[in-house]
């Protein structure tokens, strides 16, 4: 059993080490706004002839363009805006990309800035990204968060399992097990009971 | 290096145990609205006088309203509306208090969310900063402890295992699929329109 279960927590182990990097590295970035985390980005101005049905609806426009131009991306309705010649501009945002796309009136000619993040920042979006408009295979990226969201749970009781087994490190081990991480959960208890 | 490494790996899961998991719990509940779906938000609103000290400033303020009233959780940065008003938050995981300050600084309306099983597992998570009290401290310290314990445990775990004698074909699979994947995530989002 022993060996099963140091088994999986070795493959599991392997297969999420990537994951956890990540999860630590972005969780110190949404603590402290690391700087270098925002460097590399470059945005690169294009155009490109379109043909879509044009409508008064916005977030259907903004879907049509966005498909015609064949990006991946959310159409936020908050930054529709509409010129009074009938121009039309909206912003397609992801992991990656942002793109600021201006339609003419006739709804014949795309102008694009597309604005390019450095790597730190992609891999900082890893943190928790599960679906993504125009992308089949973020969803592989939300089943390998998945897979390594029970590896954790799992190598948490299966750690301390293998730690309760040795003869070495009980004292330090059980002010570890005891001390912080029991006084880990009565602060969580207390903040939110008392705050 | 090896004796600790594995000092490490032991050290950090076991200390960091609790903080590590209840982050990656939190986060599975976050994107599983299917399993753990939204319940109802119990919210009741009051409005109190207040005579406020003329020598505080906005910041101030909003301590002493909080103090006055019991308002316990991590301060948010007071936001000036266009009217006059300014609005104090204190977040706590389940509990939500908002202050809103009249412009005339006589009256504040006080209004108390709570919340289900699934806002208390985000409020856990989301809950970041050094603001507010010690309490508030302790909880960014162990946020940031938790973070860095997950890339110690990681190399650590990886380090233990290269280093191993015996290394079996499938922890090379499951490896080269872990970092083969992940890049190629990354330049997927980076490359691909």
């Amino acid at each position: 059993m022993r060996k099963f279960l140091s088994k999986i927590h070795i493959w599991l182990g392997m297969l999420c080490a990537p994951y956890m990097i990540i999860f630590g590295f972005s969780s110190l970035h949404f603590n402290h706004h690391f700087s270098f985390v925002e460097t590399g980005q470059h945005s690169v101005n294009w155009e490109r002839q379109i043909a879509v049905a044009d409508t008064s609806d916005n977030k259907v426009l903004a879907e049509r363009v966005r498909l015609d131009l064949g990006l991946m991306g959310w159409v936020p309705w908050w930054e529709y805006r509409r010129g009074e010649d009938n121009s039309f501009r909206f912003i397609v945002p992801r992991p990656g990309k942002s793109y600021t796309i201006k339609v003419n009136p006739e709804r014949t000619l795309a102008s694009v800035e597309e604005l390019r993040y450095g790597p730190l920042k992609v891999i900082n979006s890893l943190h928790a990204f599960g679906h993504l408009p125009g992308s089949n295979m973020v969803k592989y990226w939300s089943w390998y968060t998945n897979i390594c969201v029970f590896f954790v749970i799992f190598a948490g009781v299966s750690g301390v399992y293998f730690w309760s087994k040795r003869k070495d490190e009980t004292l330090i081990g059980w002010l570890l097990l005891a001390g912080v991480s029991g006084g880990s959960l009565l602060l969580m208890i207390f903040v939110w009971i008392r705050g | 290096m090896k004796k600790l490494m594995q000092k490490i790996h032991l050290y950090t899961g076991l200390g960091l145990l609790a903080f590590v998991v209840m982050y990656f719990f939190s986060g599975l509940v976050m994107v599983q609205p299917k399993l753990f779906p939204s319940g109802d938000t119990e919210k009741s609103t009051r409005v109190e006088q207040v005579r406020i000290p003329a020598a505080l400033d906005v910041d101030e303020a909003g301590e002493w309203i909080a103090g006055k009233f019991d308002l316990r959780g991590q301060p948010q940065p007071a936001q000036k509306l266009n009217d006059g008003r300014v609005r104090y938050r204190f977040g706590r995981p389940g509990t939500n208090l908002t202050a809103l300050l009249d412009a005339d600084k006589r009256s504040v309306e006080i209004e108390t969310a709570r919340w289900d099983f699934r806002r208390l597992m985000v409020g856990y998570h989301r809950i970041h900063g050094y603001r507010g009290n010690i309490v508030w401290l302790l909880w960014g310290l162990m946020y940031d402890l938790a973070s860095a314990g997950c890339i110690l445990f990681a190399v650590s775990g990886v380090w233990m295992w290269a280093t191993a004698r015996e290394r079996d074909k499938v922890s090379w699979v499951m490896l080269a699929i872990g970092i083969g994947f992940t890049l190629t995530m990354i330049l997927y989002l980076m490359l691909m329109p």
